[in-house]
């Protein structure tokens, strides 16, 4: 609840002054309450949230109306208390959902598995997965990034691969070997029509355990 | 087929493709995790996912018969493609079954994740 909510108080018809009392006397809202003293709740309750109370000598003097403004201020209070509390709730709603949203999103597109006769499909995302644990598993390099894209309108697939690899040996022999591990676990392991797998290194893979060179300390290097 | 028979449709579905071995589960549709995810703690019940939600159903645009999506995870362990055809076959199966009168039934089958064993529960 807002209490001062625009769209839950009554505005005035134009751009003209505030009705003064003599507007008082037309309900703006079906069922509202009329004081003892004659004045609506709802104009009390207006001339609270917009005016000092000792503005107005009636007001003050009136024990109805003193009543409903100090009713009004017990509301705005709980609102506020409210108001305070339900941020963190909202923020965590809000985030769950993004988070759904996200996971949706990281899924990637859906390639097609390899069977021509029934409607089989894999997220990008899955698959990519599987790929780079493929290539890790060649010594000397570690994937980077996998992205797949169907070829063609058939179930083709075609796999671009960055990493990460050590210089110890010629990077086309390693990205070789990369390529073939990637293959082979897309048909074994997905059951993908993988047509090419392209590689470029972009990094180079430190070398595993650090070298370390130091008076009497034998010296150890070479890669993971 | 009423809304009711829409629901069994789903139900038979789900059941058929989680007796499938590989199968670790089924993946919510995306209106079911957003639901969960806006479900607040001030919810009296906890909000469950039913598997039926891994499941969609549709007729197909003039009438004449059914299309089954179903999203899964599954289990590390067997290849995919082999997995999915099991999955497609199975719920097709069942769904062919399950309608009181013969129609066309098609199937679609993702696989949304492989889960690692450690966490295929």
């Amino acid at each position: 609840m807002a209490l001062d909510d625009p769209h839950t108080r009554p505005e005035p018809p134009g751009d003209g002054p505030r009705p003064g009392p003599a507007a008082a006397d037309v309900p703006p809202f079906a069922g509202d309450e009329a004081l003892p003293c004659g004045r609506l709740l709802s104009r009390v309750w207006e001339q609270a949230q917009d005016a000092a109370p000792a503005t107005d000598p009636h007001t003050v003097s009136c024990p109805y109306c003193r009543e409903a403004v100090e009713g009004l201020a017990t509301v705005n209070a709980a609102t506020r208390v409210l108001r305070a509390e339900d941020p963190p709730g909202l923020h965590a709603v809000a985030g769950r959902v993004m988070e759904v949203v996200r996971a949706e999103v990281r899924l990637g597109l859906l390639l097609p598995l390899a069977d021509s006769d029934r409607d089989l499909r894999i997220a990008e995302s899955t698959a990519a997965k599987v790929l780079r644990q493929a290539a890790d598993t060649v010594p000397g390099a570690r994937a980077a990034t996998c992205r797949l894209v169907p070829e063609g309108d058939g179930s083709d697939v075609r796999v671009t691969m960055t990493l990460a690899a050590a210089l110890d040996r010629p990077l086309p022999d390693r990205a070789h070997q990369v390529r073939r591990s990637v293959f082979h676990s897309a048909g074994q392991d997905l059951g993908l029509a993988v047509t090419a797998v392209d590689i470029t290194v972009v990094g180079a893979l430190e070398p595993w355990p650090p070298l370390t060179v130091g008076p009497g300390l034998p010296t150890h290097g070479g890669t993971q | 087929m009423t809304a009711t028979g829409t629901t069994a449709l789903l139900g038979v579905a789900a059941d058929a493709a989680l007796t499938v071995p590989g199968v670790a589960g089924l993946q919510p549709r995306l209106a079911h995790r957003l639901a969960a995810a806006a479900a607040t703690r001030a919810d009296p019940m906890p909000h469950r996912t039913p598997p039926e939600a891994g499941i969609r159903a549709d007729r197909a645009p003039d009438g004449s018969g059914w299309h089954i999506e179903v999203r899964c995870v599954l289990a590390e362990g067997r290849r995919a493609l082999d997995i999915a055809r099991n999955v497609h076959d199975q719920v097709r199966t069942a769904v062919i079954s399950h309608l009181p009168v013969p129609e066309p039934v098609t199937v679609t089958v993702t696989v949304t994740r492989i889960a690692a064993r450690y966490d295929a529960a």
